[in-house]
C-alpha cells in the first residue's frame, strides 16, 4: 500500500485472500494472543493500573490541549542544544525537507530505524529516488525491504511472514545457504547490516516521545539499530508526528512504564535512548547535525475535530492484538499505513477519501476489545460509530442500508407496528423453515448459519399469559 | 424491590424463554416485576450504523415508555450498554430529553449485574441444582458495562451438580456485531466458525450466552455444523436450577 | 523559510485548538499523581536496591557479577575476559577506572590487547566495530528495571558500549537509583547531556515468528561488574 491511497484498495478481495492464507491465519491466531497474555501479566506489576491509565490519558490530553506551546518549547530547547527543527505541513513537504538535508550534506548511504511515520510519508522510496542507498535496519523492516513488502503490524511488522519465507529470501538476496533457524537468520542480517552501519552518513530515526521541557527525543528499540543509527552517521534526521510531544521527564517516566508493557509485555525496552541535541564538539561520535522534522499531514485537522482523542495514541499496537477483525484479516487487508482498530478510526481522518472511509469504517464489529486494552482508554468503537454518523449524514454510506435501517426504525417506533412486523416476519419466513430453522436466504447470513424463525409467541404474549396465572 | 423488564426486541421475538426466566428469577429473589408492553427497541442497530436521528426517535420512545420505572433490568448486555454508554451522547443537544435520558441511564441494569451488585442474594442458600456440562461465551458488549466474565462464571458455578468447562478464546467476538455479520460476511463467518470449533472442543452440552445477537449467530452456526448443543441465557440456567421454569426449554420453544 | 514554516504550522494548531475552547481544562499531573506509578519504594535500602537490580538485570539477560572489593575486580575481570576469549578490549579513560589503576593491571596480560579510543570518527568506527569487547562505567543504574544508564562523552563515545559484541560494564552500587521516576527527576534538576541511554539486556529481536533471538545489532552479551567496595567513594 502507498501513503496516499487514492488508488482504490480492493477490500473484499484483500480480505478473501487473507482468510485463505493458512500461514497468516495461524500466525494471527497464535501470536497476538500470546503477546496479549504477556502484556496483561506485565501490566499487573503496576500498583494501580486503572489509575495509571487515567494519568497517562491526562498527560496526553494536556499535551494535545497545549500542543502549540509544547511544540514551540520543544523546538526552542532543541535549537538551544544545537539541533535544527523543521516544520512539515504534509508528507510531500516532509519528504522534500529530508531529501534536501541529505543533499546539503552530500549523504550517500542512509540507515533508518523502524518508524510508522516514515512509512506514512513513504520516505525510503523518496530517499532512493534522490539517489541515496537506503537501508531499513530493524530486522523485521529489513526483511520486508528485501522482499519489497510492507509492514502489517505497528510493532511486529512481519507477523505475516514465516521463517521458511525468510530463509528463502535470504538465500536469494543475501546469498547465504538456506536455513530457517531464526538465530542463524538474525546472525546473517546482523552481518549484512553491520557494514552499512559502519559506512552510513545519514541516520533516520523515529521518535516515540519528545519532551518539550528538555528538548529531548526518546527512541525505544530492542535491537540496537536505533543507537547505531544515531551514533555513527554525521547527520541524523528524526521524523516525528506532531502529537508525540509531552511536557516533562516525569510524564515520560509514567508513559514509559505503561507503553512498553502494553506494546511488548516487558518492563522496558532493551534500549531507551534520550537524545538532547547533536554531539558536543569534543564527542568523537554521535550526530554532528541533528534535525527534527515535525509532521502535520492531517493531524491538525484531527486536532480541530471531535476525534482529537485519536491523537493520544501511543502506537503500542495493543489494539491490533486484541481486535478479532485484525486477527482474521491481518494488516495488509486494511490497505493503509495504520491497520487494526487505530487504523480503522484514524485513516478516514488522515486521508479523507470516500472509498477508503466507507470501507475502513466497516472493519469493526464494535466489540470493544481495543478499548479494553488501550493504555490511554481511546474509545475507538465510539469514534467509529460517530464517523459512521458523519458518513451517513453526508450520504456517503450504502443507500440500501440507509433506507433499510430507516424503515426498520419507523417500523419499530410504535408497539403496534413493531408487533405487526414481528408477526408478519414469522408468517413470511415460515414457508422457508424446516423444524423452526431456515437454511437458505438471499443473504450472506445463511452461507454458514441457519436462521431461526421468530417465536410463535413473543415474550409480550407470554407475559400477558403469565400474568393471568394464579 | 420494584423492577421493570426491558425485554429487548431480539429477546422478545427470538428468545422469550430467556426473558421469562429473567422475570421468574427476579421474582424469586424478591422483586416485583412489570413489563411495559409499549416497549419496542433501544435503537442500537440504527445508532451503530450512524443513523443517529432514527436512533434518537426509537430512544425517545424508550425513555417515554420507561420514565416511571423504578429500576430497569434487561437480559441483554448490548442493549443495556446502548442505554448506559450512548444515550447521553444521543441527547447531548436535546434540552428536553437529556435529563430524562440521564435518569434512565442511572436506573438501567443488565440482569447479572443487577443480581450481583444490587440484589446480592446468598445463592448457595437458595441451593440451585442441575446437571450437564456447561460452557460460556462472553459477549463483547459486556465490556461496555465493565462486566467481567467472572460474574456469569460464578453464577454458573453456584449451581450444584454441573460441570463447568472454560471455553477457549471465550472473549473473542463471535462475529455477530449486528449488521457486521452481513456487511463483512467472510470475516463474520471466520469468527463464528472459530467459535463453533472452540465449543466443539469443550464437549459441552450447554452453552451459556447472555446476548440474543450472539445466540442467533452461534446457535445458527452450530445447527448448520450439526453440533447439537443447547443455548441458554444464564438466567434460564439459574431459573431451571431453582425449579422456576415449568419445563426446561431451549431458547426456541 | 523555516521561521515562516514554524509560524504557519503553529498558527494552524492554534486555529485547530480554538475550536475546543469549550472543552473542560485538563489539569497537569501533580507529584502525587506520578508517584502512583512508582514501582521501587523510596524507602528501599542500598542492599535492597542491589538485590532488585541484580534480579531485574538477570531477568533481562544480563550477567551480573558481584565484586566485593577492588582486589577482586581485577581477578574477576581477567577470568571473565578469559572465559569469553576476549583478545582485544576497548578501554576508555574514566575517573573510576583510572583510580582503580585497571589499565596498568590489564596491560600486563600477554594475550590481551588494550585499545584506546580514537579521537576521530572514522578510526573510532573501525576500532569499535573490530574490537571483541569494551569496558565502560555506568553513570547510574536503575533497580526498578535492571537498567544501566550510559552517558556519551568525549572519553566515552556512543559506539563504545554498542559496537563490540561484548559489553562489560562496571557499576558501583552507590550509583544505583530506585525508580525511573528518580532517574528522570535527577535529569530534571540538571541539564541532560546529548545522549543518555538506558541499557536493559543484550540486544534482541523476536521479529521472526515471535521467536526470541538474543543478539541483534547491538551487543550480544552484557556483563555487569557490580562493585560493592565500601572503601570506594565517588
Amino acid at each position: 500500500m502507498t501513503a496516499t491511497s487514492h488508488n482504490k484498495h480492493p477490500f473484499p478481495k484483500a480480505i478473501k485472500t487473507a482468510l485463505a492464507n493458512d500461514y497468516l491465519q495461524h500466525a494471527l491466531d497464535t501470536y497476538p494472543r500470546q503477546r496479549t497474555g504477556r502484556v496483561v501479566n506485565a501490566l499487573k506489576e503496576l500498583p494501580d493500573l486503572e489509575h495509571v491509565r487515567q494519568q497517562a490519558r491526562r498527560i496526553r490530553d494536556y499535551s494535545l490541549a497545549h500542543l502549540d506551546t509544547l511544540l514551540a518549547q520543544l523546538a526552542d530547547n532543541l535549537e538551544q542544544h544545537g539541533g535544527h527543527v523543521h516544520w512539515a505541513r504534509d508528507a510531500d513537504h516532509a519528504r522534500q525537507l529530508i531529501t534536501d538535508i541529505a543533499g546539503q550534506h552530500n549523504c550517500r548511504l542512509a540507515v533508518k530505524t523502524k518508524s510508522m511515520t516514515t512509512e506514512e510519508i513513504a520516505l525510503t522510496d523518496a530517499l532512493s529516488r534522490a539517489g541515496l542507498e537506503t537501508y531499513e535496519t530493524d530486522m523485521g523492516e529489513l526483511i520486508l525491504q528485501l522482499d519489497n513488502d510492507h509492514p502489517s503490524h505497528i510493532i511486529t511488522p512481519m507477523i505475516h511472514k514465516s521463517r521458511q519465507q525468510v530463509g528463502r529470501l535470504f538465500q536469494q538476496k543475501l546469498g547465504i545457504s538456506y536455513t530457517d533457524d531464526p538465530a542463524q537468520l538474525i546472525g546473517a542480517a546482523r552481518a549484512h547490516l553491520r557494514d552499512k552501519f559502519r559506512r552510513a552518513d545519514l541516520g533516520i530515526i523515529g521518535v516515540n516521545f519528545a519532551v518539550s521541557q528538555t528538548g529531548s527525543l526518546v527512541m525505544l528499540t530492542n535491537e540496537g539499530n536505533g543507537r547505531l543509527t544515531a551514533a555513527r552517521p554525521r547527520v541524523c534526521v528524526a521524523l516525528m508526528g506532531m502529537e508525540k510531544v509531552i511536557p516533562s521527564l516525569a510524564d515520560l517516566a509514567l508513559l514509559l512504564k505503561l507503553t512498553v508493557r502494553s506494546a511488548v509485555g516487558s518492563r522496558i525496552t532493551v534500549y531507551t535512548n534520550i537524545i538532547t541535541g547533536p554531539a558536543r564538539p569534543d564527542e568523537p561520535d554521535g550526530p554532528e547535525q541533528l534535525h527534527l522534522v515535525i509532521l502535520d499531514n492531517g493531524r491538525s485537522n484531527i486536532l480541530a475535530s471531535p476525534y482529537r482523542d485519536l491523537l493520544a495514541c501511543l502506537r503500542c499496537g495493543a489494539c491490533l492484538n486484541a481486535c478479532p477483525v485484525y486477527r482474521k484479516i491481518g494488516g495488509h487487508a486494511y490497505g493503509s499505513v495504520y491497520p487494526g482498530p487505530i487504523g480503522t478510526a484514524l485513516t478516514p481522518l488522515l486521508e479523507p477519501d470516500l472509498h477508503t472511509t466507507k470501507n475502513m469504517l466497516e472493519l469493526c464489529s464494535l466489540c470493544g476489545a481495543c478499548l479494553e486494552r488501550c493504555p490511554v482508554n481511546i474509545d475507538i468503537p465510539r469514534l467509529v460509530i460517530n464517523q459512521r454518523r458523519d458518513l451517513n449524514n453526508a450520504r456517503g454510506n450504502s443507500r440500501l442500508y440507509r433506507c433499510g435501517l430507516a424503515a426498520w426504525a419507523w417500523a419499530y417506533r410504535t408497539p403496534g407496528r413493531y408487533t405487526f412486523c414481528q408477526r408478519a416476519l414469522r408468517l413470511l419466513l415460515r414457508p422457508l423453515a424446516r423444524k423452526g430453522w431456515i437454511r437458505r436466504l438471499p443473504s450472506p447470513w445463511t452461507a454458514v448459519r441457519d436462521l431461526p424463525l421468530p417465536a410463535k409467541k413473543l415474550f409480550r404474549d407470554l407475559w400477558k399469559q403469565d400474568r393471568q396465572k394464579p | 424491590m420494584q423492577v421493570s423488564l426491558f425485554t429487548t426486541c431480539l429477546t422478545d421475538s427470538y428468545y422469550p424463554q430467556a426473558a421469562l426466566a429473567t422475570v421468574r428469577l427476579l421474582q424469586h429473589l424478591g422483586c416485583t416485576v412489570d413489563c411495559p408492553t409499549a416497549q419496542t427497541c433501544c435503537g442500537q442497530p440504527q445508532f451503530n450504523n450512524g443513523l443517529h436521528d432514527q436512533a434518537r426517535s426509537l430512544a425517545r420512545h424508550f425513555i417515554d415508555t420507561f420514565q416511571h420505572a423504578p429500576a430497569i433490568v434487561s437480559p441483554s448486555a448490548s442493549c443495556t450498554a446502548m442505554i448506559r454508554d450512548y444515550y447521553e451522547q444521543l441527547f447531548a443537544d436535546d434540552a428536553a430529553y437529556l435529563p430524562r435520558a440521564r435518569d434512565i441511564i442511572a436506573k438501567t441494569f443488565e440482569i447479572t449485574e443487577f443480581i450481583t451488585t444490587v440484589l446480592q442474594p446468598d445463592l448457595a442458600a437458595l441451593n440451585p441444582r442441575s446437571t450437564g456440562r456447561i460452557t460460556y461465551h462472553y459477549s463483547c458488549h459486556s465490556r461496555g458495562l465493565n462486566l467481567s466474565p467472572d460474574v456469569t462464571i460464578n453464577l454458573i458455578k453456584s449451581i450444584e451438580g454441573i460441570d463447568y468447562v472454560p471455553l477457549e478464546k471465550m472473549d473473542q467476538c463471535c462475529g455477530f456485531g449486528g449488521t457486521f455479520a452481513v456487511k463483512l460476511p467472510d470475516v463474520s463467518a471466520a469468527l463464528v466458525t472459530d467459535k463453533v470449533a472452540c465449543i466443539r472442543a469443550t464437549n459441552a452440552d450447554t452453552v451459556v450466552v447472555n446476548d440474543g445477537g450472539c445466540t442467533l449467530n452461534i446457535a445458527g452456526a452450530c445447527r448448520r455444523q450439526r453440533l447439537p448443543v443447547r443455548f441458554v441465557h444464564v438466567a434460564q440456567l439459574l431459573a431451571e436450577a431453582l425449579g422456576l421454569m415449568d419445563h426446561p426449554g431451549d431458547m426456541h420453544p | 523559510m523555516s521561521t515562516t514554516d514554524r509560524q504557519q504550522f503553529l498558527d494552524r494548531l492554534r486555529h485547530a485548538l480554538a475550536d475546543h475552547h469549550g472543552d473542560p481544562d485538563v489539569a497537569p499531573l501533580t507529584p502525587a499523581d506520578y508517584e502512583q506509578a512508582r514501582l521501587t519504594p523510596s524507602s528501599t535500602t542500598p542492599a535492597g536496591l542491589a538485590e532488585r537490580f541484580t534480579e531485574m538485570a538477570s531477568d533481562a539477560g544480563m550477567i551480573v557479577h558481584p565484586v566485593a572489593s577492588t582486589a577482586d575486580l581485577t581477578s574477576q575481570l581477567t577470568s571473565l575476559l578469559d572465559e569469553l576469549s576476549i583478545s582485544t578490549l576497548l578501554l576508555p579513560h574514566d575517573p573510576l577506572l583510572d583510580s582503580l589503576a585497571l589499565r596498568g593491571q590489564l596491560a600486563q596480560r600477554a594475550d590481551l590487547t588494550l585499545l584506546d579510543l580514537p579521537a576521530d570518527r572514522e578510526t573510532l568506527t573501525e576500532a569499535a566495530f573490530n574490537a571483541d569487547a569494551a569496558l565502560s562505567v555506568a553513570t547510574y543504574a536503575l533497580a526498578e528495571t535492571g537498567s544501566l544508564v550510559l552517558t556519551a562523552s568525549a572519553d566515552t563515545p556512543r559506539l563504545l558500549s554498542l559496537a563490540p559484541p561484548v559489553h562489560l560494564c562496571l557499576l558501583p552500587v552507590s550509583r544505583l537509583l530506585g525508580d525511573l521516576l528518580d532517574l528522570l527527576a535527577l535529569y530534571d534538576a540538571s541539564a541532560l547531556p546529548p545522549s543518555v541511554t538506558l541499557v536493559t539486556g543484550p540486544s534482541k529481536t523476536a521479529d521472526i515468528e515471535m521467536t526470541l533471538v538474543q543478539g541483534a545489532h547491538g551487543p550480544i552479551a552484557e556483563h555487569i561488574l557490580l562493585l560493592s567496595n565500601q572503601e570506594h567513594t565517588e
